[in-house]
């Protein structure tokens, strides 16, 4: 199975949008992805696929499995949207630190261990999801916290959308500091499959700040702010966004539809996974296999 | 900029993790073992096949404590580095917490260069 979590020390760099197209570009090829974000604020990926109706309800949620308090079985949290399974996310997600720090003082007035990071890791595991699922991703926030560890161990592999500028670089730079005492904390191991800049306008500065990046960059996605907005309005990817609901095909926009299908491909490569049925990149009216 | 590793990281749903499975992120409690057998393998006896330490155990922490670690910069790059190449060289992937205690095995053998290491931080400097 292929596992990665989307990282970006800031919101606006397309974190969000990057996992999600990434997402059903992999269930386009064929394959089986899910999706599990943590983003506790709204403007999440739940939102951008129209799956976030029920997060003030009182739902069974990833949050009560993290904490072992679910309400039902690991697949009835899962929505299907475009092919891809979404866990979606729920507002416990706000209070995830507490929750879990109290019921780590529970289970060690008990006598047990209690990881709490190591919570999503075990909740997937149990669910199954590397039998189940060819891909995993995980969207977290970027600040420190449990949302972000727990994904960073569930997937131990980072894709880092970047803004190409010097804010971005510190935020790369921040990231290793961050990633290397959570390695060392919890030895293990983590990977960096992609950094992909994002919003690319080709000046001097950028382009000797993409130099700086030490991390396979395979694909240079440019300024696609109206693509994106769109996505957001209808409430659906960019594949789907640029076959449903614009009148006209816009060649760069089938240019960076393409860029997700071929990022999907060299994700998949990285880890040896075939996709069983890849489309022509950009290719907006593939036929999805559905098994 | 070189912390990370290119490529992907470990494969967390690993049946054979050699990671902790429930890890204590701010675990200060040390692992409990009754008495860590050394490691080091006597030359001048012939021992009696036993299954090595890496095989033996549960995880990586068993039958060690946990001592804290600061590192300068240059020096935890210098140690990834060495971890890559030793992971290179056994084609399998090695824990940090193994490659560290054999670290410091092996300096114990080089008491010499341990001492210039000390000098050049300044040890044994006389003020007169």
């Amino acid at each position: 199975m292929l596992a990665y979590s989307t990282y970006s020390e800031a919101g606006g760099v397309g974190k969000t949008t990057t996992a999600a197209n990434l997402a059903v570009a992999h269930a386009r090829a064929g394959l089986n992805p899910l999706v599990v974000p943590l983003d506790p604020q709204d403007g999440d990926l739940s939102r951008l696929f129209g799956v976030d109706d029920q997060r003030t309800e009182p739902v069974d949620n990833i949050v009560r499995h993290m904490i072992r308090r679910p309400k039902g079985e690991f697949d009835a949290l899962v929505r299907t949207v475009e092919g891809v399974d979404i866990i979606p996310e729920h507002n416990m997600l706000s209070d995830l630190a507490e929750y879990l720090q109290r019921e780590k003082e529970q289970s060690e007035a008990m006598g047990e261990a209690f990881g709490v990071h190591a919570q999503l890791l075990r909740v997937l595991r149990e669910a199954g999801v590397p039998k189940t699922y060819d891909v995993l991703i995980c969207d977290p926030p970027a600040t420190e916290g449990p949302h972000l560890y727990n994904a960073i161990n569930a997937t131990r592999s980072l894709v880092i959308p970047v803004e190409p500028s010097a804010k971005g670089q510190a935020a790369v730079e921040g990231l290793e500091e961050l990633v290397g005492g959570f390695e060392e904390q919890l030895d293990v191991e983590v990977g960096v499959l992609a950094a992909i800049p994002m919003g690319f306008k080709n000046t001097r500065d950028q382009r000797s700040i993409l130099d700086g990046i030490d991390y396979p960059v395979p694909e240079i996605v440019g300024e696609r702010a109206s693509l994106m907005e769109g996505c957001w309005m209808q409430q659906c990817s960019a594949f789907e966004y640029v076959r449903e609901h614009r009148e006209r095909r816009r060649d760069y926009e089938i240019d960076t539809l393409a860029q997700f299908d071929r990022l999907a491909r060299h994700l998949e490569r990285e880890v040896g996974l075939e996709a069983p049925n890849p489309p022509e990149p950009g290719d907006v009216d593939h036929e999805v296999m559905t098994v | 900029m070189t912390g990370m590793k290119q490529g992907a990281g470990e494969n967390p749903f690993a049946e054979d993790a050699d990671s902790d499975d429930d890890p204590n992120m701010d675990a200060d409690v040390d692992s409990e073992s009754p008495d860590p057998e050394s490691e080091q393998s006597t030359e001048t006896e012939r021992e009696p096949m036993r299954i090595p330490y890496k095989y033996r155990r549960d995880g990586v922490q068993e039958g060690r404590n946990r001592v804290p670690l600061f590192l300068q910069p240059e020096t935890k790059t210098a140690e990834r580095e060495t971890l890559r190449d030793l992971e290179d060289h056994f084609g399998d992937s090695v824990s940090l917490t193994d490659l560290r205690e054999a670290l410091v095995l092996v300096g114990l053998e080089h008491a010499d260069e341990v001492e210039a290491q000390l000098e050049e931080w300044g040890y044994g400097m006389t003020f007169e």
